[in-house]
């Protein structure tokens, strides 16, 4: 009895290798994570107003309402979603005797300040542009759903402005967010800022 | 006394030896191997009708009581509706098989195992590491193949290693439809858990359209994990080579994307929700799983009943 109980089989040597289960799970994955990677890379350019960039390509166009682009991310908050914005306006038209960006600046902001509820310049400061010089607004305010639910509460919103002068006109890159969705949406935007150029 | 260990009780066999294939079992095990429980069948059926009553019901109690529910009482109602599906398969399942029941804590503890596993690793992973929300609805293509290559893995390979190093080596799983009680009791497990952190994510659900939700998830993973506790139960009393369970798990993974895709899209065909679709062709795929699982399973019993029966010396040594 104690000789059968010494020489008897492993109980292991009956079960099938389980390092398989394992490997093909771990397959899948990589085949996901290389899906996810081709999917996060792909952009789109864009061009127009003396400046080009790359934004991400699954993002969707609005109806441009006096801007040469609007695109935002479909799968950010329905209520204002993550929207890049790019309008050119004549530099008269921001104020008189501008000749200083950082004067333009100023004046632009005081024209959001009109036109947005609730502005708050947050910080400005100076960025280069494919070797150009360019000011960078970042400013909060309040803004309405777009889904245009009147008893939807109003958002806070965040964004930033990116200012690049070409001679008697002004380009402005606006990149808006909802505040709750501002510091996971950032990475987007650095990364739309790094391939900003001007042409 | 023969030297040969019955695969089950990991015993030196006393008597006739009985082998399938490799594999090598005492009397007793071989005979349970190939028990059909004709009663499970009925049982799955009562489950899903059982289900689709309890979602017809709540679409009459829902609306009267949802109002009347604010904040924590909302969750928590929830919460009762998330375990609901779990609770009442349990309850059908015992009242069919309470000759030889599987042990209570056996089939809970595979249910806890799973759903701790889906809130500790699975759900984790999919949303945090593989962020599959935010970059998987840009296509049909994408969606299938995050579906299936991440969410199908992940979903399908936690509740097979939740029975897998768990009951799979025990002597309670003696029979080869123990592979779909203990698989179906850890998708269960999965979904209630899954089930649970929508209620809590969204502060609670509207208690009739929740309910749809909470019902198409629990048939969904009860059936994927079937199809890996089928493959489970075939592995462990036959010699199925080395790529049976990969397939199994594989399978569930397609089943498990395949069928996610198709219900997102059947119970939100365009800007309209219609969950009961969803649930319906759920309980459709549930029915039908089972059905095929169950069928396949008393085929291959009867193979090996048939073989017992003819005089074989290869097959039964003494």
């Amino acid at each position: 009895m104690t000789t059968a109980t010494l020489s008897r089989p492993r109980a292991v040597q009956r079960e099938e290798p389980e390092w398989l289960v394992w490997a093909l799970i771990a397959l899948m994955l990589v085949i996901g994570l290389i899906a996810r990677s081709v999917t996060e890379n792909r952009t789109q350019q864009w061009s127009g107003g003396g400046v080009s960039f790359n934004y991400p390509a699954e993002w969707v166009s609005f109806a441009p309402e006096g801007q040469l682009l609007q695109v935002g991310d479909p799968f950010s908050s329905p209520q204002f979603p993550t929207s890049v914005s790019v309008q050119e306006v004549p530099v008269a038209d921001v104020g008189r005797n501008l000749t200083a960006l950082g004067d333009v600046a100023l004046a632009w902001s005081a024209r959001r300040g009109r036109d947005l509820v609730a502005y708050r310049a947050l910080r400005t400061e100076p960025v280069t542009v494919g070797g150009q010089e360019a000011v960078r607004l970042e400013y909060a305010y309040v803004a309405e759903s777009v889904l245009g639910n009147t008893n939807a509460a109003p958002i806070v919103a965040r964004a930033q402005d990116v200012l690049v002068q070409r001679g008697d006109s002004l380009t402005i890159i606006t990149f808006a967010a909802d505040s709750s969705q501002w510091d996971e949406a950032l990475g987007i935007w650095r990364t739309i800022l790094a391939s900003l150029r001007g042409i | 006394m023969s030297t040969e260990i019955c695969c089950v009780c990991d015993t030196p066999i006393e008597g006739a030896v009985r082998a399938l294939g490799t594999r090598r079992f005492c009397e007793r095990h071989y005979e349970h191997l190939t028990k059909d429980r004709k009663g499970l069948w009925l049982a799955t059926i009562a489950f899903i009708v059982a289900l689709l009553l309890f979602v017809l019901a709540m679409q009459v109690v829902g609306p009267m009581l949802t109002p009347a529910l604010t904040g924590g009482r909302l969750v928590a109602a929830g919460i009762l509706l998330a375990v609901i599906p779990a609770s009442l398969w349990l309850g059908v399942f015992y009242l069919q098989d309470r000759v030889e029941p599987e042990p209570k804590r056996y089939v809970l503890g595979v249910a806890l195992l799973s759903a701790l596993l889906a809130s500790a690793i699975g759900q984790p992973l999919i949303n945090g590491f593989f962020r599959v929300n935010e970059w998987a609805s840009a296509s049909l293509l994408l969606k299938v193949i995050a579906a299936v290559f991440i969410v199908g893995a992940i979903q399908e390979g936690l509740k097979y290693a939740a029975v897998r190093h768990t009951v799979f080596r025990s002597r309670e799983f003696d029979e080869r439809v123990d592979g779909i009680i203990y698989g179906s009791a850890a998708g269960l497990g999965y979904a209630t858990m899954l089930n649970i952190q929508y209620v809590i994510g969204n502060g609670g659900v509207d208690l009739g359209i929740g309910t749809m939700r909470i019902v198409l998830a629990a048939l969904a993973h009860a059936s994927f994990a079937g199809v890996t506790g089928y493959f489970l139960g075939r592995a462990k009393f036959e010699a199925m080579g080395p790529l049976w369970l990969p397939a199994g798990v594989a399978l569930a993974a397609l089943l498990n994307g395949a069928v996610t895709v198709a219900l997102g899209s059947i119970s939100r065909p365009g800007l309209h929700a219609m969950p009961f679709n969803g649930v319906a062709v759920a309980a459709l795929v549930a029915a039908l799983t089972f059905a095929f699982l169950f069928r396949t399973l008393r085929r291959a019993n009867q193979v090996v009943l048939s073989a017992a029966s003819a005089p074989s010396p290869s097959a039964v040594t003494g």
